[in-house]
């Protein structure tokens, strides 16, 4: 089973056009938010070989794993077979995460953004790790110079018959809201960038469409949002990929597909060289025909 | 105030015509009827009998001391399986006289939570139970007229660094589904729903698969869970050691549909094995969700074996000055003290190690094999806790301590750390104190004392009724 990739929208106008959206950073002056292009032209080449290409046009951001058994040439250690070899070209420059995508489609493959400790002296690192995966395209979208991909989805409900042992307030308090019942479904998204940027969330995930195959909208009240922002808000990471959970609401008779799943996140963006100004931006994600857990 | 009935707990049975070092004396007699006849009274009298049939397990009559170690572990497993009865009749009396009245069962078992204020402990109540009541029924009783609820002492709560954890009562009431068993209680604190899929393709756990030609992990696995969330709690007199495996004989629903699993085993104790002694174990109850679920659980019976322990009385008491290097002994259980010294921080620390006899480990892990095909881990092996192990500084204060265990072949090993700062919140000290933090390094542990357990199972057959279904 496939998945279409709905869409690719680069929000690099975007984000300039609302510079430091949803922060504090500054508009990109320097071009960082845009893309890296790369020529994907290769003739019945090895994945390895491919990498190599990738590597010499946007200065060694892709590994393969496991790394050991590959060897520049296309040699692995025996009893492995030959590996197999591909031809892929494309008329125009692409995107780095179209690039990434095309070579994963053709040689089964899936990235993931792997940090690496700082080398002495040096800029820290994490490279786009491609590692052996099933003939799945998964859920994923690219925006620019940023990657979206639903890792999966839960549905949690919880009730509580009796609350911990606690005592005094804290125990009184418990009593006071007697049985709980409390339900949460949400879609856990990873955020990633090109391996020369760092990323930052710097404000709440925004959800423009929700909607599963019944009809039912899976946006959640204000209120409920309100509820669950101080929870969203904990997940706050550096670097080059950020895990994101995105609270939707679990209708009574759920359908069995999200339709469409459309919204964005505010992100603070830097290069990873030293004292790199950061500036704000918007990666908007778009996914469809999503299966319910 | 004033209360105008005496509180009192009784724990019920046959008051006995002959009294028990008359029937212990008999045990020896040389006419196998009177033997057997002795025998048979002794256990009924149970728990009454014990100091005397105490008395002789070291006589050198042999049929004298078997038949007494027989006696000894047939009671003490019988008072472990069954709930102690306690009589409440009480009116217009103070909690606190209830619970520390020193006529009654209470004392060394319920404890004031440290949080409780003094007006409170001092609210008066008034109980009328005629008849005796189980344990659990009793501590309920307690509560509903208290406005109190209870919480099982913890090595890290309240209660930790006592010889035995309490029962510990705290203000506001609290109820949820609960069904008792003998000296246990279960209490069914939740049900959790949970459904998944997963949406990578996975790359991380392939582990390679795809280059030795195994097919690769599939994308968009569901996974789905609906757990019934379960504590069980002992009788302060004893702790959990063990949980068996639940057999799950009735699951179902308000639409008539059966919960239980099909294709996987009814449960999956979180807990099944050997564990450290507890007051109160959490453990979930794997069952199954079915598509159109109704709104309850209407009725849920089950019965799951649990292993207790308590301590019996008589430690064995050794002085540190001189133990470096020596072995020691009670009941089945052999104590070596390997080294007494100081930590870096400089406080003292006592390595020791401890094993269960050869040939009852064996017997013991037979008779729980039967109950529980499915345990892991090493059946018996001594338990290295404060319940058992107890350090006394040079003016009778207990040490706080700290310490993981390690198993060592048949041994298990420990270095304790005493430390007052670092050991677990001490709310009610011994008679004689606990080693204060200012103590510091001026207090030198002096006496180890080490408690023999005895140990019993539990069966307990379960039943809850309308539960709230996710």
């Amino acid at each position: 089973m496939s998945y279409a990739i709905v869409t690719s929208m680069a929000l690099f106008a975007l984000a300039q056009a609302q510079p430091g959206a949803g922060g504090s950073a500054a508009p990109d002056a320097t071009g960082v938010l845009a893309p890296n292009r790369i020529k994907i032209d290769f003739d019945d080449r090895t994945l390895a070989e491919i990498v190599e290409g990738l590597n010499a046009q946007v200065a060694s951001s892709v590994v393969i794993r496991p790394e050991s058994k590959v060897q520049i040439g296309g040699e692995l250690p025996k009893p492995s077979p030959p590996p197999r070899r591909f031809t892929l070209h494309e008329r125009r420059a692409v995107t780095f995460w179209e690039a990434i995508e095309r070579v994963c489609g053709a040689t089964s493959s899936w990235p993931s953004v792997e940090a690496r400790p700082e080398p002495a002296g040096g800029v820290p690192t994490a490279p786009v790790v491609l590692a052996p995966a099933s003939a799945d395209r998964g859920f994923a979208c690219n925006d620019g110079a940023f990657r979206a991909v639903v890792t999966r989805l839960f549905y949690m409900r919880d009730i509580r018959l009796a609350p911990a042992f606690l005592a005094g307030q804290a125990r009184e308090r418990a009593s006071r809201d007697g049985p709980s019942d409390e339900a949460m479904f949400a879609a856990e998204l990873i955020i990633m960038a090109e391996p020369r940027l760092r990323i930052q969330r710097i404000g709440d995930v925004t959800i423009r469409r929700a909607v599963d195959d019944q009809g039912h909208n899976l946006i959640r009240t204000s209120q409920e949002r309100q509820a669950l922002k101080v929870q969203e808000g904990v997940i706050s990471q550096e670097g080059a990929s950020i895990w994101l959970p995105v609270m939707l609401n679990y209708p009574g008779d759920p359908g069995k597909l999200i339709e469409r799943f459309t919204g964005s996140v505010s992100l603070q963006v830097s290069t990873r060289q030293k004292e790199a100004h950061a500036v704000g931006t918007e990666v908007v994600f778009d996914f469809a025909l999503v299966p319910m857990p | 105030m004033m209360c105008v009935l005496a509180v009192l707990a009784a724990v019920l049975g046959q008051v006995p015509r002959t009294q028990p070092s008359e029937l212990v004396r008999q045990l020896g007699s040389s006419r196998f009827a009177e033997r057997e006849a002795a025998t048979a009274a002794l256990e009924t009298m149970g728990a009454e009998a014990l100091p005397a049939i105490r008395a002789v397990t070291d006589s050198t009559d042999l049929e004298l001391r078997a038949r007494a170690e027989s006696l000894l572990a047939k009671i003490e497993s019988s008072e472990l399986t069954r709930a102690s009865l306690v009589k409440l009749n009480v009116a217009d009396c103070a909690l606190d006289e209830v619970i520390n009245n020193s006529e009654s069962k209470w004392p060394n078992r319920l404890a004031w939570h440290p949080d409780v204020p003094e007006p409170v402990r001092r609210r008066p109540v008034t109980i009328c139970e005629k008849a005796p009541l189980a344990f659990w029924a009793a501590v309920d009783r307690l509560c509903s007229a208290g406005d109190l609820h209870y919480i099982p002492g913890s090595p890290d709560g309240p209660g930790g660094g006592l010889p035995q954890f309490r029962l510990f009562l705290a203000t506001g009431t609290a109820t949820c589904p609960r069904s008792d068993a003998g000296p246990l209680r279960f209490e069914l604190i939740g049900v959790r729903h949970f459904r998944q899929i997963d949406l990578i393709p996975n790359p991380d756990s392939d582990g390679g698969a795809r280059t030795r030609g195994v097919p690769p992990p599939r994308f968009g696995q569901r996974r789905e869970e609906f757990n019934v969330a379960l504590r069980v709690l002992a009788e302060p007199r004893m702790l959990i050691t063990r949980l068996g495996e639940a057999r799950v004989a009735l699951a179902v629903d308000d639409r008539g549909q059966s919960l239980i699993p099909g294709d996987k085993p009814h449960i999956e104790n979180c807990a099944l094995g050997a564990i450290p002694a507890q007051a109160c174990i959490n453990f979930g109850l794997h069952l199954q969700r079915p598509e159109r679920a109704g709104k309850l659980i209407k009725r849920l019976r089950l019965s799951i074996a649990v292993e207790v322990v308590t301590r019996k009385p008589d430690p064995l008491v050794i002085p540190l000055a001189e133990a470096r290097g020596k072995t020691f002994r009670i009941g089945p259980t052999t104590v070596q003290i390997l080294r007494l010294g100081k930590d870096a921080s400089n406080h003292p620390s006592v390595e020791l190690r401890v094993r269960i006899d050869e040939e009852i480990a064996r017997r013991l892990t037979q008779a729980v094999r039967l109950e529980y095909p499915n345990v892991w881990g090493q059946l018996v092996r001594p338990e290295i806790t404060e319940n058992v192990i107890q350090v006394f500084d040079q003016h009778g204060r207990q040490f706080p301590w700290t310490g993981g265990a390690e198993l060592d072949g048949p041994w298990v090993s420990a270095k304790l750390a005493l430390r007052p700062e670092g050991g677990p919140p001490v709310y009610e000290p011994t008679s004689r104190g606990v080693v204060p933090p200012d103590a510091g390094k001026s207090a030198t542990p002096t006496e180890l004392r080490f408690y023999d357990l005895a140990r019993a199972i539990v069966p307990a057959p379960l039943e809850f009724a309308d539960i709230p279904l996710p």
